[in-house]
């Protein structure tokens, strides 16, 4: 799905090769994230803490991990 | 009462005119995994168990959230309940597992029609009145069979036959829901203790598709040729293997099956690629 070898994949999981801008924004489409979320340089919108009102019936492990998928939405690029 | 009629009424419009607008007949079944595929909405199964689905709206993107740990007719019905929001434009919302002490919970109007929207976007009257041909004869087998050939639950096929299409009375509701899977499974395809998912195919199924998962068994088709089952007898195959194939059916035509792992959690674009 990424046209790239596994050993490639493999170095960038090991941080012995950094991964281009190009490679960054392929996995943010593989993944379904925002680049802002995959980098961890962004902060939580208006809607996402609207959002996150109706989450007070979840239990916290799982508003963790709700939360965490409602973040990567954020600033996604349209899909084509 | 009134408050949940109308909307009820409301919604169910909705429903059968979203249908007519993609084109789906008002006596076929709705693929709503794929239908939410067609209108480019991300479809995420995910592993929250306390929570049943949520539909997220932003600017660029809109994702529809459902929880894989729950039975498949389940998952299929919260799909479509979390389409109804995206489509009757309610924008992001956040559905929690229900209530279930059994009391009846204050929902908003926003549940309200979604609920709704759901019933009639899987089970629409023509549906499911053509789902039971002339006789409409409504014993547990056939409802069981009617059931996976609409993808929902037993049990909300037959609620939706009683309380919103008045086909059968509140006694027959009773009585259906009384009969045990293990039977139905058993009367079906002959195995007491099957813990997974049954599909009985039929002539009904021909040019459809099946979401099934590893494990569930598959009566009506020939495993010959395909690589996804195996076969347990000359009609009864169990899915071994992830991926989409096709596979004949005993009567005749074809039907295109897709696998999954269990409970898979993930894009439903990847749900069935190999590993």
């Amino acid at each position: 799905m990424l046209n790239m070898h596994r050993p490639t994949i493999t170095d960038m999981e090991s941080e012995s090769r950094k991964v281009t801008a190009g490679e960054l924004s392929r996995f943010a489409d593989l993944y379904k994230v925002s680049l802002e979320w995959l980098t961890g340089t962004e902060t939580r919108n208006t809607k996402v803490k609207m959002a996150a009102r109706k989450l007070g019936a979840l239990k916290d492990r799982d508003l963790e991990t709700a939360m965490r998928i409602i973040d990567s939405l954020w600033q996604r690029s349209p899909k084509s | 009462m009134d408050r949940w009629y109308k909307l009820g009424q409301s919604a169910a419009k909705a429903a059968l005119k979203y249908r007519m607008g993609r084109g789906l007949s008002p006596d076929e079944p709705c693929d709503v995994f794929q239908t939410i595929a067609d209108e480019k909405i991300d479809l995420q199964f995910v592993d929250i168990p306390s929570l049943e689905g949520m539909f997220l709206q932003e600017p660029e993107t809109r994702r529809i959230c459902v929880c894989a740990l729950r039975p498949w007719g389940r998952q299929r019905y919260t799909a479509a309940h979390e389409l109804g929001h995206c489509i009757l434009g309610h924008g992001t919302q956040v559905d929690t597992v229900m209530d279930a002490r059994g009391q009846q919970p204050i929902l908003p109007d926003e549940e309200i029609l979604a609920e709704a929207f759901a019933r009639f976007l899987l089970m629409p009257p023509r549906a499911v009145t053509r789902v039971f041909g002339r006789r409409q004869q409504y014993d547990a087998r056939s409802v069981f069979e009617a059931s996976c050939w609409l993808g929902v639950g037993y049990g909300t096929l037959i609620r939706q036959m009683c309380s919103s299409l008045k086909l059968i009375s509140g006694a027959e509701q009773e009585r259906l829901l009384r009969f045990k899977r293990s039977d139905l499974c058993r009367s079906i395809a002959g195995i007491a203790d099957l813990q997974n998912d049954l599909w009985p195919l039929d002539e009904r199924w021909r040019g459809r598709r099946v979401h099934a998962q590893l494990g569930d068994v598959i009566q009506g088709v020939c495993a010959k040729n395909n690589n996804l089952l195996t076969a347990i007898n000359s009609t009864v195959n169990q899915v071994d293997c992830v991926g989409t194939e096709t596979a004949d059916l005993v009567v005749g035509g074809s039907v295109t099956i897709s696998s999954s792992l269990r409970s898979f959690i993930g894009f439903y674009d990847y749900r069935y690629m190999p590993e």
